[in-house]
């Protein structure tokens, strides 16, 4: 498992974000149409994880796993480990794909 | 930012009233929120025709709330404006409340929060911004994430956590304008999880309720005849949003303490003289994080100081003495105000067996979505 991210990175200030950014450099202002698209590998560092008891929705079925990960070109986000996956500690390097617009993640082994 | 007006012009809390917080039930928000109000008039001693302005915060409520309620006070003709800004209403109904005073233009301003958990629009959710999340972060996994972060850096444990909500509910049950008012144990409140190492009683109730607060200048205080010492002053208000911080930065943290900095600055006072914070717990590792954050204590410290009663009644400041949002409860629009009210409560020396011994020094914090942050410090008149 491994993808890219669509991302923008601005030419001015170097801030990256992801999903492109839709209107304006959230640094420095840029207009949007300065900033360039860039493609992320979905791999980083788990930053944190929490466990999911309680969810107002039927899905995902509870219990789940969601990762805050950095990844390795910047932006932190948040996923769902994916089911299957060995768990992951603060540290653990993981790598995602997107499903259905959700980050899903996984430990590197 | 340029010079504190509050320091050109006293501001002072002449008058607080609530509704108590409760779960959602059928009445109106015009009840609630006269219930308050008339509660701040009757402890303050003035007239509904004194009040010259008012700021109505609340988030839920939609348009115009605030004349339509108001107005069954008698219809004065008084300026009235409605103020949102998400768990900070209430807080920035306050700071403008404050503003309206300083600035000469009115000499006694109401601001009252009130709200109904009913109706949830939040725009950032229909700002085109994407994310990868899906659905699946809801704020108590969003402090869940910061929790594991911060026991893993400091070595916290999650029972030291835990205590924060067992020394909140405590006080809450001191209180009867709180939302929840039962003692729970340890053990009771590391039961039943939500996420991570937050459950239940570690996450705030989200009910409905009306909190109001009366501010006057130095010249109402000597027209109507107010006690200065039932009048403690607003020292600063300090209003600040997210700033653009590096990746994995604890954003509600980093900006507490750059918000409390400019207010410890404008009231010329350090965060250790501090004897009464209400500070915003909606889960209750928030309280660590920020009383370091405002530089109360170290990184890492609060925890061990929590254990030790450091922050209880009594202690060496005490910490949420109205139970918090945890306890109390946070019904949105009331909240800020709420917290204003606790401290002017235990600034007169007024807050009965909820009393922190000789507190001359307080300070309220909320943390809306967005993120905003606002503070105040108040200080005791005399």
């Amino acid at each position: 498992m491994s993808a890219v991210l669509h991302g923008t990175r601005c030419p001015a200030c170097g801030r990256v974000a992801t999903p492109p950014e839709p209107y304006g450099c959230e640094q420095c202002g840029a207009l949007v149409g300065t900033l360039e698209p860039v493609e992320l590998p979905a791999a980083g560092v788990v930053h944190a994880t929490a466990t999911v008891h309680r969810h107002h929705r039927p899905e995902p079925a509870t219990p789940f796993t969601v990762v805050e990960v950095v990844l390795d070109d910047g932006p932190a986000l948040k996923g769902v480990l994916v089911a299957g996956s060995d768990p992951v500690a603060i540290g653990d390097r993981v790598r995602g794909e997107l499903q259905d617009g959700r980050l899903m993640l996984e430990k590197v082994s | 930012m340029g010079r504190n007006p509050l320091a050109d012009r006293p501001v002072h809390v002449v008058g607080i009233g609530l509704h108590r917080y409760q779960p959602a039930s059928p009445t109106p928000f015009v009840e609630l929120g006269l219930t308050a109000v008339r509660g701040a008039l009757a402890d303050s001693g003035l007239r509904w025709p004194d009040v010259e302005a008012a700021f109505v915060g609340s988030a839920l409520l939609g348009m115009a709330p605030g004349r339509v309620m108001l107005s069954r006070l008698g219809a004065t003709g008084l300026a009235i404006q409605q103020v949102e800004n998400a768990s900070a209403s209430g807080s920035t109904a306050v700071a403008l409340a404050a503003l309206e005073v300083a600035s000469g233009r009115s000499d006694v301003v109401l601001a009252v929060g009130v709200d109904k958990a009913e109706g949830w629009r939040i725009a950032p959710n229909s700002a085109g911004l994407g994310n990868y999340e899906a659905g699946t972060v809801v704020p108590f996994t969003h402090f869940a994430l910061l929790a594991e972060d911060y026991r893993q850096r400091y070595g916290t444990t999650a029972e030291q956590v835990a205590r924060v909500a067992v020394k909140n509910h405590a006080n809450g049950a001191r209180n009867p304008y709180a939302q929840r008012q039962k003692v729970r144990s340890l053990p009771e409140v590391l039961a039943d999880p939500i996420s991570g190492s937050m459950t239940r009683l570690q996450c705030c109730p989200v009910g409905e309720g009306a909190a109001a607060v009366i501010l006057a200048s130095d010249e109402a205080l000597a027209r109507f005849g107010i006690d200065p010492r039932r009048a403690p002053r607003i020292l600063s208000s300090v209003t600040r949003s997210e700033a653009a911080y590096p990746p994995g930065t604890p954003i509600d943290a980093t900006l507490t303490a750059h918000t409390t900095k400019l207010a410890f600055d404008d009231a010329g006072v350090a965060p250790t003289d501090l004897d009464v914070i209400e500070v915003h717990d909606a889960f209750s590792i928030e309280e660590l994080l920020y009383l370091e954050a405002m530089g109360f204590c170290g990184p890492g410290e609060a925890g061990p100081l929590i254990e030790q009663g450091a922050f209880d009644i009594g202690g060496r400041c005490a910490v949420s003495p109205s139970g918090g949002l945890l306890a109390m409860g946070h019904p949105l629009g009331p909240t800020g105000v709420g917290q204003v009210a606790e401290v002017t409560r235990q600034l007169r020396g007024e807050a009965g067996d909820r009393q922190q011994p000789n507190a001359r020094l307080g300070l309220t914090h909320m943390v809306g979505i967005g993120a905003v942050c606002v503070v105040h410090v108040l200080a005791a008149s005399t």
